[in-house]
Order: structure tokens, then sequence, then C-alpha cells
């Protein structure tokens, strides 16, 4: 009996041994191809899986939309890389190297994001917070404002209330009308057209007439969908028209 | 407090704000002014335009078209400045306007234009006269000595008639030489002659040029000449040109477009001719002539150029001067190089200054031109802004200047000579910045590219606010929820506040039925007796707008009846009865039972709904 123990002691010693080799060994292993590494050796397209992989695990991690986007960009795929740092940006906009790789890249494709004529500054306020960060701080603000003026109206009226009551009541008007011009922007409902010669219909289908044709790299406004077909408007050529949904990367 | 203080800062940053945009434009001046307001028909007057300010080296003057006059450019001149690294310049413009009609004209605000921003000069009021009489005719005799006297006896010949009109009116123009080098002057002279009055001051519309670049000599001269025996008005007009490159050039046909006098027998050297011609004359007619394609051959300069030359020909001197002798490591200083002579002087292109001692942060460029007697010259000043990087007695070393010469014509280079200047150690590695940065610095841009890639910093924040913001619509009905009773409670207690007499009122059903449910949860038949007699009274009061306590059952029977219009005698007897029965209960010597109680506390809702119904009418 104590021989069995013995033996089953050893096994079990043997076994963990093992798999913890085998774990150095990955992790070695994954060290060793790390997406930074195989970007630094210029394999752009195993980075670029890897980050999809990431994507895929956190939809929230914004720096693998990015370097997805720069693994891409590198590729030759512009379109793409400018619908993922458009992704990475809605999420971070505080971020410069994002910025300034979106702004890079949508001047090569030909349809500058962020023109010259404004100072870079009022860019970089105007989109200081992301959409869900508007609406989160809208959300807040607007509890805080049920809830003072509650407080206040049931007959606690302090200063302190009466304060937060308006503050809250300020910031809640402020960020529904910066929420409401930030529809109106390329980062919201918005998607970028995949390929040069894009044909541009009056209708969802083929019969319709073609009214336009675009160059790849176009940032467009989602309008609205029609099973394969999107309605969609060339953000500052007033265009609008049909496009099948494979023919855009929506952001 | 901290409102107010923002609002200050706020206020004086608006001002700063303000006041920072009102210098800016302040910072751009422009002006035109006239050497006279007065003038007779055949002079002319200078205008000159002065443009100051950080770009004025860069503007750009449009003459406009001015009918009345014609106009020539004369010179340039800039001046620069150079403070605590600002760089800041004056150019001055000059024309030569002659005019063409007599009476008062303006000269049109003249639009300067300095990058995106557009100035305008004021507009300047001249007044023309009748030409002088004596002056053109004394000075031609008086400068032309050489006029045999047979020919001066024959100054007053005229035309005779049946002339024809190519031998009347006609142009000439030729140039002082056939051959020249690249960048050499070739002057060419246009003239108008004429031996008939002419309506106005000819139209001159200059020669194409091949090859060629050009540039006014003013201002046009005017005099007498006798050709075979006939006596002609002229108007002389002078160009300096500029080959570009070597081979062939033409200077093509020149025009002029003139109103004569048709078989009028007036005088064209009465210096009065136009007035009069304008004063009654009508039967006038226009004429073009066109002078002859000039074909010019450019040599070729010399073979075996020095590296240095840059293509400047003429004849130029050389000279430099630095604003300071004695500096400290690191410091700007001011090295300015002049170069004068005669020459197209604007396309000399800047020597370089070469020395691993010297940085050099930026250089600078300016020129006055002159043409004094017909001759293109001037001078170009250019400003080096250099700094020493190691201290001690250092030398600038002599700056090379290579040209062609025109006189000799031979390459020749010339020098300026080293200037000696004390350096000082520094103190601090202070770094200087100057307005156009072309040169300055060691960090040359070369390229643009995509920044790295970028670690992930976790997304919880992405996550939180995502969540957050797309949350369901529960917590907002809750929060909107919370509000609305809130503000509903708030008017009730507003509404109680106000007039608390009819809220009892309109409150009195519910709390007297409150009060006997309270009443029927009572174990001991005493207290729940009490109660009940409590919320009569209660009740009472508050439908009756009077307190009740102080009365005795007979006065609030009476005072109900009193007070409720619609009041029946069943319920005034009704009140007193369950009052009397309640006091008569309570102060019976056995406790009130079970059953008593219950039919009192009916009789006592009953009563309630009776009361209800009665001051509800």
């Amino acid at each position: 009996m104590r021989d069995d123990r013995k033996g089953d002691r050893k096994v079990s010693i043997i076994k963990k041994s093992l798999l913890f080799l085998l774990i150095t060994c990955a992790c070695a292993y994954s060290q060793n191809t790390s997406p930074e590494d195989l970007y630094k050796k210029g394999d752009y397209e195993k980075a670029a899986n890897v980050y999809l992989e990431r994507i895929n695990s956190n939809p929230y991690d914004y720096a693998s939309y990015y370097n997805y986007a720069n693994c891409i960009y590198r590729l030759g795929n512009t379109p793409e890389a400018m619908a993922y740092y458009m992704k990475a940006f809605s999420m971070n906009p505080r971020n410069s190297d994002i910025f300034f790789n979106l702004n890079y890249v949508s001047r090569q494709a030909g349809s500058p994001l962020f023109p010259d004529d404004v100072p870079v500054f009022v860019y970089r306020i105007y989109f200081l917070l992301s959409m869900n960060e508007i609406k989160a701080f809208l959300n807040i603000f607007f509890w805080i404002f049920c809830l003072s003026t509650s407080i206040l109206l049931l007959g606690k009226s302090t200063n302190l209330f009466k304060t937060v009551s308006y503050s809250s009541l300020f910031i809640c008007i402020f960020m529904a009308l910066l929420f409401f011009f930030r529809t109106n922007s390329a980062f919201y409902s918005s998607a970028v057209i995949k390929s040069d010669q894009t044909r541009i219909m009056s209708g969802p289908g083929e019969d319709f007439k073609l009214i336009a044709i675009s160059d790849s790299s176009k940032v467009v406004k989602i309008l609205s969908e029609s099973g394969e077909w999107i309605e969609i408007g060339l953000l500052g050529q007033g265009i609008k028209g049909w496009i099948k949904t494979e023919q855009i990367i929506k952001i | 407090m901290i409102m107010k203080s923002m609002i200050g800062k706020l206020i004086y940053s608006f001002c700063f704000l303000l006041l920072s945009t009102a210098i800016a434009a302040a910072q751009t001046q422009v002006s035109a002014f006239t050497d006279k307001q007065t003038l007779a028909l055949n002079e002319y007057l200078i205008l000159t335009v002065t443009i100051s300010g950080d770009n004025a080296n860069s503007a750009k003057v449009d003459i406009p078209s001015m009918p009345n006059f014609s106009a020539s450019s004369s010179a340039r001149s800039t001046q620069i400045s150079i403070i605590n690294g600002r760089i800041s310049s004056s150019v001055e413009y000059t024309y030569y306007l002659s005019p063409k009609y007599i009476g008062k004209t303006t000269i049109p605000p003249i639009p300067v234009s300095i990058g995106k921003e557009k100035f305008l000069t004021k507009e300047i009021e001249i007044t023309v006269t009748a030409a002088r009489a004596s002056q053109p005719y004394q000075n031609y005799r008086q400068q032309s000595p050489n006029i045999p006297q047979s020919q001066r006896q024959n100054l007053a010949n005229r035309p005779q008639k049946g002339t024809p009109l190519d031998k009347l009116v006609f142009v000439k123009a030729e140039t002082d030489k056939k051959t020249a080098y690249p960048g050499e002057q070739i002057t060419m002279r246009f003239r108008f002659y004429t031996a008939i009055p002419i309506a106005r001051n000819p139209e001159y519309y200059p020669p194409k040029l091949s090859n060629l670049f050009s540039e006014d000599l003013p201002p046009i001269s005017n005099g007498e000449e006798i050709i075979n025996g006939v006596r002609y008005y002229y108007s002389e007009l002078k160009t300096a040109l500029f080959a570009i490159n070597s081979g062939k050039a033409s200077i093509g046909p020149a025009e002029v477009i003139a109103q004569i006098q048709k078989e009028e027998d007036l005088d064209p050297f009465d210096p009065n001719f136009m007035q009069k011609f304008f004063s009654g004359f009508t039967n006038y007619e226009e004429v073009r002539r066109k002078t002859s394609k000039i074909d010019l051959n450019i040599l070729p300069l010399g073979e075996n150029a020095p590296k240095e030359f840059s293509g400047a020909v003429g004849n130029f001197f050389i000279s430099s001067i630095l604003d300071k002798k004695e500096t400290k490591q690191g410091e700007p200083l001011n090295l300015t190089l002049k170069i004068t002579g005669k020459g197209n002087i604007k396309d000399i292109s800047i020597p370089e200054l070469n020395d691993d001692e010297i940085k050099v942060y930026d250089s600078l460029s300016s020129y006055n031109l002159t043409k004094h007697n017909g001759i293109v010259g001037g001078e170009k000043k250019i400003t080096y802004i250099i700094s020493f990087k190691e201290a001690g007695y250092r030398e600038i070393p002599p700056i090379k200047f290579c040209f062609f010469n025109i006189d000799t014509k031979k390459y020749e280079t010339i020098y300026t000579q080293p200037i000696k200047v004390k350096v000082l150690k520094s103190e601090t590695s202070k770094s200087y910045d100057f307005s156009s940065p072309s040169n300055s610095g060691s960090v040359q841009v070369k390229g643009e590219d995509i920044k790295y890639l970028i670690p992930s910093k976790g997304s919880a924040w992405v996550s939180f606010s995502d969540k957050l913001g797309n949350v369901s619509f529960y917590p907002h009905i809750l929060a909107i929820s919370l509000l609305i009773f809130s503000f509903l409670k708030n008017r009730s207690l507003d509404k109680r506040f106000r007039n608390p007499k009819l809220y009892a009122f309109k409150k009195a059903e519910f709390t007297f039925k409150k009060a006997l449910e309270e009443s029927a949860k009572q174990q001991d038949q005493s207290k729940a007796l009490a109660i009940i007699y409590d919320a009569i009274m209660d009740y009472l009061s508050a439908k009756l707008m009077e307190n009740v306590y102080s009365l005795p059952i007979s006065k609030i029977s009476a005072t109900y009846r009193q007070k409720v219009k619609g009041a029946s005698e069943f319920t005034s007897e009704e009140i007193k009865s369950i009052l009397e029965e309640i006091e008569m209960l309570n102060y019976a010597s056995s406790k009130p039972t079970e059953e008593k109680v219950r039919e009192t506390r009916e009789r006592a809702e009953n009563l309630c709904e009776m009361i209800e119904k009665e001051t509800g009418k």
C-alpha cells in the first residue's frame, strides 16, 4: 500500500513538472511571438491576426483596434486601416497617436477628416470625449439633477442642493447639445468605402440608376438599411444613395 | 466668489484676445502719396506706395487700370530690421504717372495684398493743368545745341498739306546694342513722332519679349526733332531689357494708339492744343502705329565659370557689416552683406556663409533698385542671422561673391573683409527662435509616417462608459418618477401651507376614516370610543373650518346648520345624538361594550357620508 502511494506521488510530481514545463514553454513561445515583435519584424499579417483575436476577445480595447489598423495600413489596406483608426478614435479620442494616424491616413486617402482650415486644438477640444462618455455623463448628471431637484422639492432647500441641481442641469444641457452636434460628425453612424470604383445607386438594387462612383477610403454616413443595401450620404458632397453592405466597413 | 473670479478671468482673457488681434492687425501699414498734387499735362508725377510691417517684404502691389494716367514702374526699395529675433520690413514702390487729360482727376485706391490679407491705400486727388508753354521748347533748345542755325530758323516748319498720314505720325524703336550677354542691360528707346495735333497723350502697348525680361526706365521724355525739314513733336520711352539665356532673343512690335485731328489747322506746338481740341473739335480719327520686330543675338557667358557663380551679371562691389563686435556664445548676431553696382540686382542669389564655428539660423534679403541715367542697378542687402558655437576671439571669414563683369567681359570673384568678434562664454544654453524657420536648427523633416504601436492600457473605462452610456431606460424612469413624485408632493405641501383650512376640509374624510380604522383595531373600548370622539370633532372642525372642541354639543349642531347651506335637520340631530351617546358611554360606570362601540363607529361613518354629501353641495 505504501509503495503504491509512493508511486502515485511520483507520477503526480512528474505530471506537475511536465505541466510546468509546458506552461513555461508556451509563455516563452508567446513572448517570442508577441504581435509587437511580429510588427517589428515586419510580419504585419500575423501581427494583425493576433490583434484581431484581441479585438474579438475584448471589444473595448482601443489599443488593439489602433494596432490592428497599423498592421493593416502596412499591408496596404488603407480603407480598412482608416475604419479601424476611426473605431479606436471613437473609443478614445484623446489619444494623440490615434488622432495623428487617422489624420495622416485620411489625408493620404484624399478625404481629410480634420481639414487644415481649423486649428488642431479645436478638434482636440471638440473630440475630448467619446460618444459613450458623453452619453454616460449625460445619464449621470441627469440622475444627479433628478435626485437633487427631488430633494429640493421635498423641502430640503439648501444652497448645496440648489448648486448641485443647477450645475447638473447645465452640464446635462451642454452634454445634450454636444451629443446632438457630434451625431453629425464623421464618427457617428458612419462607414468607410472599401474599394475604388464603388457604385452608388439611386435605390436599394442594381436595377436603379447609377448616381455616383466613389473612390475607396471615403467616409460615408449611414442613413438607413434595407437588406443587403445601405443608404449612405457622402459627407460634404450632398450625395445620397444606396450601396451594398459588403462594399463598406461600418465604424 | 469663485464664479465672480472666473467671470473676471474670462473677461480679462477676452480683452487680451481682442487687444492682441488689434495689435496684429495694426502691424501692417499701407500708404500712398505723390510728390505733387497739381501738374501740367506734359509733366509727370511720382507715386510712392509704402508698406511696412512684419510681412511687408512679401507684399504685392497691383496698380489698378487708370484711364487718366499712364503708369510705369520706377523703383523698389526695402528696409529690414531685426529686433529681438522679430523681423519687420518696410518696402517702397515708386511709379511714374503721366496724365492723359486736363482737369481734376483721382488716383484710385491701390490694392496691396500680403498673403491672404488685402489692404487699400487712400484715394489721391490730382489736378492736371494745361501744358506749360515755354519749358519743353526751351529745354529742347537748350538740350539740343547741335541743331544747326538754319534748322532753328525752320523750327516753325509745318508739314505740307497732302503729306501722307504715315509720315505725319510714326513710331520708332531701337536698341543701344544688337549683341549682349545674358543679364547684360540692353536699352530699348521707343519714340512716338507726330507733326499734327493729337487728341490726348497716346496709348502705349509694350512689345512681346522673347528670351528677355524688362524693367521700365521712366520718366517719359518729350521733345522736338526736325526730320527732312518737318518739325516733329516726340515722346520717348526707355526700357531696360535683360536676356535670360544665350541664343536668339527678340523684341516684338510695340504699338501706339493715338487720336489725331483731321484737317484742322491747329498748331501742334501750341502747348494747349489738346485743350483746344477738346473744347470744340470733334472730328478726329484713331491711328495705330507699330514698330518692327527687333532681333538680338545673345552671346554665351565665358566658359570655366567659377563654382560660386550663380548668374550675377553686371559690375558690383561688396562689403559687410556686423551689428556688434562682442557677443556671447550662442547669441544671435546680424551680419549684413551689401552688394552694390549696376546690373539686375534683384536676381542676385544669396552667397553662402560656410564656417564650422558659425551657426547660420537664417538669411534675409532686400534690395533697392535704382535707374539713374537709364542704367539699372542698386544695392542688395543680405542679412545673415548667425551665432558662434565656441567662445574666444573668433573671425567671420571673407564671403565670396562671383559675377560676370560686363565691362571686362570676364568672371570676377570679390571678397568681403574678415571681421573679428569677441565671443564670451554663455551662462545659459538659451535658444533663439526666428520667424522664418527655413534653415534654422539642426532638425530637418525628411518625411512622415504613421505612429508606432501603442500599449494596451486596459479597457475598463471604455467598457464602463459604454455600459453607462447605453444603460436601459429603467433608471431614467425611476429618476423621472422620483422627480414627478417630489413635484406633486411639493405642490400638495404648497397648497397646505397656502390654505391650511381648505386643505383640512379636503383631507377631512380621509383623516376621519383612518381614525375610525385605528379605533377598530383598539382592544381597549374606552380608548376606541375616545378615538371616535376625537375623529368626529376633528372632522367637524375641518368641515366647518372652526375649532368645535371648545363648543358645547348643542352649539356644534347649531353651528353645522348655520354654516352648511344644505344642512338637513337629520344630520344636525345625528351629530348631536352621536356625540351625546359617546359622552354618555364615556361617563357611564361600566366600560362600553365592543358591540356598542362598533355601532357608534358605524353611525359615525354614516354621519360622515351624510356630511360629505351636504358639504359637497
